[in-house]
């Protein structure tokens, strides 16, 4: 009913953002999760400054190369090959190393970019509602029309196999679910009363926009951005399995468990540690996505009425 | 504007409809005591939903037809090799009006799309049409028999998991949810061929039997696949069952049920379970989507001649004309299921059409 | 006396937090004897729905009955397992919630509602019990019981939905029934009906009532006895005439004194807020507010008695009806009785005089709203018509004055208010500030000279931003950046704030702390007419006092002019110069403050003005009852709009629309009781 106790019932002078990290803290899977992704990503960035910048210097050093064909082809894991070697004679360790650079990359990019474009899309479709909010949520709805595979198949089909072309190709695809969330978002902020406050107070629309409205849209972007890395990265996975993504040499997951397959009862360490690589990422990209949608859920700061 | 009113006219954001729901309970007294909402009748509204698919379905053919067109690559070229000639380029060129302004050869392609041409195919000598009709069974066999192998799975087990919450059941099925949506589909496929069909032969790996001519080797034969493509599509329906079943077990009119001395049983299964029921239904339609998707991947494994594997080769052939074809059949079909699925939950939630 | 129905002792709520184990109640006891209607008064933090709860044993799953004894006739429902207390509840005991539409189940029809109730407790068939349910339908006054049997919880109005929890709640002819707050969210010309017909429903069926609600005057009109609850213990408790009107504690008194009434009398305002449950001072729960409190008031939680040989303890017997009045205060033999009705003489308002210049003017405004929820939606025949709501208004604001807008929901008030700050494009007519049409005023210079404050506290300020910000963005736009902080500093004490509230963040402040925050915001910009939407309505009753002060002494030292709107006329009473009557989209009546309460002309400021309840058990008032509920906007009835609810209609109020026209000094009515004045037909009326 009505709201004269204060609404945080041990009174702390957190602000939300500090109450939702503890929150997130205290959820030990969520942590596991972060543990995860922020390991892949690490070994992500690493290979790709390895890889660009130092020709493979560290990897080669500490290790062996992923992409010299130099040891006895289809060994099993022993002390020297922990997750063996592939019919060409690679490390797999290595090559699984290696592959967390593409797949990071991906999955990083491709949905930062387009939760930046999608997500104030989707602010201002449901803002400013009308027929802003019609052209725009048509065109969404029309790319929303597609499943997701096949639109990025289509789309790599048309562009071209390269890391760059998936990226663009996912981008692409994740736009419009960006789109939406934000603008149902902002459909639900653009009812609260500070939003009316501030056209009241005469704010310019950016400002209101960009400064009242997006602000509070935030929670479920997050979330979604966390979920669809996770998807991102099976996508790109599924991708270079069926040869359409990033092509050899370049080492990736989804290429490494579709050139085990043939190998499958003979040796199939080279299609089953690659896939423990993608299950474990993306667990944890779903780890820290549930964690967030359960520490920013408006549900658990509401106030305890009696 | 009543703030309790769940939004539904954006079916994808039911994700979110959790926290709307939270958020939208405020006390307004203004609110609450307007009189009866509109009468939209449920024909109008489904008329009205069927209208708004066309510009949709409209939409999604101008993408296909401009992913295709921006291909890099000259398809007569393609086509007829490297070797060929000046003039037959040509030629073909002006024959498949390649050489007219991108919107009339829109238009052109549009109007034989409707009479149900989808031109045909440039490596093998069929047509796009009689392709498709021959590959599109199987996947919508595989596609249903996944559906229905994740459903009987998911939906008892999303209920259950809600209503014991926080007990090992509960952990369970949240744990083995979130296993399942990480689990890439095609390495799932592979271990289950390598442990089902090679190592201990019980099933075989995949290869299609049509259910009309021999259903018992069709289910067989189906049961990996089904498994390989329901695991994801059953986890992303437990948890959903789950969510929505939290939701409502909290709601004022289940402690109201409990108030009148109606036993537990009765509460919730009268009270709560269809009305839990209903948003899942929804996200059973959009994640259709995803079992599209997955039949792309999942047929290669197991060798499944259905669209998927339809798509891929074409792709990989750079069969123009039929990876047209199939991606516009595929997205047509997905936007129908949605509007049916649409028009269902119109009719069975007492809230959107009264 | 006969034995109680209802006794509970002792009765001790905890509930687990992530802070820790939280005592919501402490130690209630009360009894229920049979055929009475007892009430349980509190503000919000009180604990008056978890005692409610714990009785029925419904509470959330993280609280327990820690403490305590509950004995409805010879079962302790303490000690009942879940089997037993299904038995128990509908049949001996039963509960009507406080929000109609969610307590029903959406996707259920109503008529199912009942007859699994019935099924459930009775050996019935199901076409039986059908008949049943539309039996006990009409018993709540529904009118059409088979067609709204058929129907589903959102397809009825607020009204009619709480009328069908109170079937649901009688159907099994229990013996005691928990009213928890019934007709708070309901209008008041509603809420009359709705407790009239639980009082009758009591006295046919012989059932015992809890009502439980914050509103005093509902409490008054309606128990033979009380007991008031403040931060989870009850602190006074007796037969209704001793506690209203002689109170012996000090909360119950300040309370009193505290709430705007219709009746001559200026509000006493009581300081401080409720404590929050976790935060309960040690000692007595009310000493920090209490003017009377000392140092042995900190010591310890006074208990609640009645006079007896005991030494330490202290109340006022009072032995008639064998219930004794008793006090949780240890003070009350120096206190004596205490006075509930302030002494102060409201102030006398002087109407602005006719020549005050307007401020803010409004000629025929109306605002319609399209029930298409899209393009192709308005292109498809069969949809419904636009809502009017605003039909055809003429307002003005003087100069100096405060314009009360009081009307019920589907009024259009709201709307009214939006219009005229541009909040809100309207459809047709013209408003005027300082005599230029809006059009020709520079959107800056008008945003800087009307502002809004509004009603829900819990959403009028962005939760990412400290209060800092969000005032000193609405500082920012007049000030240069040295003196804003100063700015913010000044303005916080004005609406009587610590200057350190600007670092915290608006979820850390108590509701009337938020709304202090919003009027501030709203005089950032230096103002020159305010307009205040239902500002108190959110708020706790003792809040509501301190809100009204703080925007009446601003109002004198700044010299504004403000349109105050709201549903309550209490409130309007203390506030208000001149009062508008809205209804359907109109403006149905006019005038000066003192004139219109006095003497009301419409029939339907004569209904809203008698359904406010009085404070004063002693008044028995007659009150006017309203058949029927406010008619859907979209189709309003023929001629007058109010027709179908107006005891006084005539032939004529079926044909005709009547005009807004003046009827005296200072006063305009739209009615044909009155007035001849018609409304010129402006296409289907």
């Amino acid at each position: 009913m009505s709201t004269e106790t204060p609404s945080q019932v041990s009174g702390s002078g957190k602000s939300q953002s500090h109450r939702a990290w503890r929150d997130f803290k205290a959820h030990r899977l969520a942590l596991a999760g972060f543990i995860i992704v922020a390991f892949v990503t690490l070994v992500g960035v690493l290979t790709l400054v390895d890889d660009t910048l130092l020709d493979s210097a560290i990897i080669t050093t500490l290790y062996y190369s992923p992409t010299e064909p130099i040891f006895i082809p289809l060994e099993g894991p022993s002390a020297a090959h922990p997750f063996g070697t592939d019919s060409l004679g690679r490390d797999v360790l290595a090559r699984t190393i290696y592959g967390a650079k593409v797949s990071i990359q991906v999955a990083l990019t491709a949905v930062l970019v387009a939760a930046a474009l999608g997500s104030p899309l989707g602010v201002i479709a449901g803002y400013a509602g009308g027929r802003i909010e019609t052209v725009l949520m048509r065109i969404v709805d029309v790319l929303l029309g597609f499943p997701a595979l096949v639109l990025a198949i289509g789309l790599v089909a048309a562009l071209g196999f390269s890391l760059t072309n998936v990226i663009i190709a996912l981008g692409i695809v994740y736009v419009p679910q960006f789109a939406r969330i934000a603008r149902s978002a902002a459909l639900s902020v653009s009812s609260e009363e500070y939003v009316d406050a501030a056209k009241a107070l005469g704010y310019s629309k950016r400002h209101i926009v960009f400064r009242e409205v997006l602000p509070n849209c935030l929670s479920p972007l997050l979330v979604q951005a966390s979920l669809l890395m996770a998807f991102a990265i099976i996508a790109e996975a599924s991708l270079s399995f069926l040869g359409l993504g990033v092509q050899p040499p370049t080492p990736t997951w989804g290429q490494m468990v579709s050139s085990g397959s043939g190998y499958l009862t003979t040796a199939p360490w080279i299609s089953v540690f690659p896939g423990i690589a993608i299950f474990l990422t993306v667990l944890g990209f779903n780890l820290v996505g549930d964690g967030l949608r359960d520490a920013l859920d408006p549900r658990e700061s509401a106030e305890r009425r009696f | 504007m009543d703030h309790r009113t769940p939004i539904f006219i954006d079916r994808a954001s039911l994700f979110l409809s959790n926290n709307e729901l939270a958020r939208g309970t405020r006390w307004q007294r203004t609110a609450t005591d307007l009189p009866r909402p509109s009468r939209m009748n449920q024909l109008r509204y489904a008329t009205l939903r069927v209208l708004q698919t066309i510009p949709v379905l409209f939409g999604v053919s101008i993408v296909v037809f401009v992913i295709i067109h921006s291909a890099p690559g000259d398809p007569i070229v393609n086509m007829l090799g490297i070797e060929a000639t000046e003039e037959n380029v040509a030629r073909l060129r002006q024959q498949y009006g390649l050489n007219q302004p991108l919107y009339i050869q829109y238009g052109y392609w549009i109007g034989d799309v409707l009479q149900g041409n989808l031109g045909r195919s440039l490596t093998q000598n069929r047509t796009v049409l009689s392709l498709i009709a021959s590959r599109l069974p199987a996947t919508l066999f595989l596609a249903v028999a996944s559906m229905v192998v994740a459903m009987v799975i998911a939906i008892p087990a999303g209920i259950v998991s809600a209503v014991r919450k926080g007990t090992a059941g509960d952990y369970t099925v949240t744990v083995g949810a979130l296993t399942g949506i990480s689990i890439p589909n095609f390495w799932l496929g592979l271990i289950l061929i390598l442990l089902f069909a090679r190592t201990w032969g019980i099933l075989p790996p995949g290869n299609y039997v049509s259910p009309l001519a021999n259903p018992v080797a069709a289910l067989e034969h189906v049961l990996l696949p089904a498994i390989t493509v329901g695991t994801a599509f059953a986890a992303l329906i437990a948890r959903q069952t789950r969510s929505s079943m939290l939701d409502n077990l909290n709601q004022d009119y289940i402690r109201m049920a409990k108030s009148k001395g109606l036993p537990n049983r009765t509460i919730f299964v009268r009270h709560a379970l269809k009305q839990s029921l209903l948003p899942v239904i929804t996200v059973v339609g959009l994640q259709f989507g995803y079992l599209l998707s997955a039949t792309v991947v999942v047929e290669q494994v197991f060798a499944w001649p259905g669209m998927g594997r339809l798509i891929w080769l074409a792709v990989r052939q750079q069969d123009y004309p039929t990876v047209q074809g199939t991606v516009l059949v595929v997205a047509a079909l997905f936007v129908l299921v949605n509007l049916l699925v649409d028009l269902t939950y119109s009719y069975l939630d007492p809230r959107v059409n009264a | 006396m006969a034995n109680p129905v209802l006794s509970v002792e002792g009765l001790t709520t905890e509930f687990a937090t992530e802070d820790g184990s939280i005592q919501a109640i402490e130690n209630v006891t009360f009894d229920l004897y049979p055929g009475e209607t007892l009430g349980i008064v509190g503000e919000s933090g009180s604990g008056k729905s978890v005692t409610a709860r714990s009785i029925m044993h419904l509470l959330d799953a993280n609280g327990r009955v820690a403490n305590g004894s509950v004995r409805l006739h010879e079962h302790e429902l303490t000690h009942l397992d879940g089997r037993e207390l299904s038995g128990i509840r509908g049949t001996e005991i039963a509960m009507v919630f406080q929000d109609p539409m969610s307590s029903l189940t959406p996707v259920l029809t109503v008529g199912t509602q009942i007859v699994e109730t019935l099924r459930e407790h009775r050996d019935i068939s199901k076409a039986a019990a059908k008949e049943r349910a539309i039996e006990l339908l009409a018993d709540v006054q529904i009118p059409n019981p088979d067609t709204v049997i058929e129907s589903y919880p959102h397809q009825l109005s607020g009204g009619q939905r709480q009328r069908v929890l109170i079937a649901i709640a009688i159907s099994c002819d229990p013996d005691v029934l928990i009213a928890d707050e019934p007709t708070t969210a309901l209008d008041v010309t509603i809420e009359t009906q709705i407790l009239d017909l639980l009082d009758e429903l009591a006295r046919s069926r012989e059932m015992s009532v809890i009502q439980i609600t914050h509103d005093l005057g509902v409490i008054a009109e309606t128990t033979d006895r009380v007991a008031v609850m403040y931060a989870g213990r009850i602190v006074e408790q007796g037969s209704i005439e001793d506690v209203f009107v002689t109170p012996h504690h000090p909360y119950t008194a300040g309370l009193l004194r505290s709430i705007p009434r219709i009746a001559d009398i200026e509000p006493e305002i009581l300081a401080g807020n409720v404590p929050a449950p976790a935060t309960r001072p040690q000692g007595c729960n009310f000493a920090p507010r209490c003017p009377h409190s000392t140092d042995d008031c900190l010591v310890d939680d006074p208990a609640l008695e009645p006079v007896t040989e005991e030494e330490d303890v202290c109340g006022e017997e009072h032995s008639t009806d064998g219930s004794r009045q008793r006090a949780a205060c240890i003070r009350t033999d120096d206190i004596g009785i205490l006075d509930p009705v302030p002494d102060a003489e409201r102030a006398d308002r002087p109407p602005q005089s006719a020549d005050s210049a307007s401020v803010l003017d409004g000629t025929d405004i109306r605002k319609e709203f399209t029930s298409a929820t899209s393009f192709l939606d308005s292109l498809l025949p069969g949809g419904d018509p636009p809502t009017k709501a605003v039909d055809g208004v003429d307002v003005e604001i003087r100069e100096g004055e405060t314009i009360g807008l009081v009307g019920e929901s589907g009024s259009g008030k709201t709307t009214l208010g939006r219009l005229l700050v541009s909040l809100t494009e309207r459809t047709d007519g013209t408003i005027r500030f300082e005599g230029s049409p809006l059009t020709e005023v520079p959107e800056g210079e008008l945003r800087s000279r009307v502002q809004f404050v509004f009603q829900d506290p819990n959403s009028s300020l962005n939760p990412r931003q400290t209060i800092g910000r969000i005032l000193g963005f609405a500082v920012g736009k007049h000030t240069p950046k040295a003196d804003r902080n100063q700015r913010i500093d000044e303005l916080l004490g004005e609406v009587g704030l610590d200057p350190d509230t600007q670092y915290q963040y608006p979820h850390e402040l108590s509701g009337g702390q938020k709304q202090r925050v919003g009027i501030a915001r709203a005089l950032a910009v230096d103002p020159d007419v305010i307009i205040a939407d239902e500002p108190t309505s959110a708020l706790d009753v003792s809040v509501q006092g301190q809100i009204l002060e703080l925007l009446e002494e601003i109002k004198r030292e700044r010299g504004l002019s403000m349109l105050f709107i709201s549903h309550d006329l209490s409130v309007i009473r203390n506030i208000a110069d001149r009062v508008a009557v809205m209804y359907l989209g109109r403006i149905v009546e006019m005038g000066t403050t003192a004139s219109l309460f006095e003497n009301a002309q419409h029939p339907y400021t004569e209904a809203l003005i008698s359904a406010v309840p009085d404070p004063d058990p002693r008044v028995d008032a007659e009150r006017i009852v309203l058949e029927g509920e406010v008619p859907d906007p979209k189709h309003p009835p023929d001629g007058c709009n109010f027709v179908t609810r107006c005891p006084e209609a005539m032939a004529e109020c079926r044909e005709h629309d009547p005009e807004l026209a003046e009827n005296g000094e200072n006063r305009a009515v739209a009615c044909f009781l009155h007035t001849n004045a018609k409304r010129s037909s402006d296409g289907g009326d």
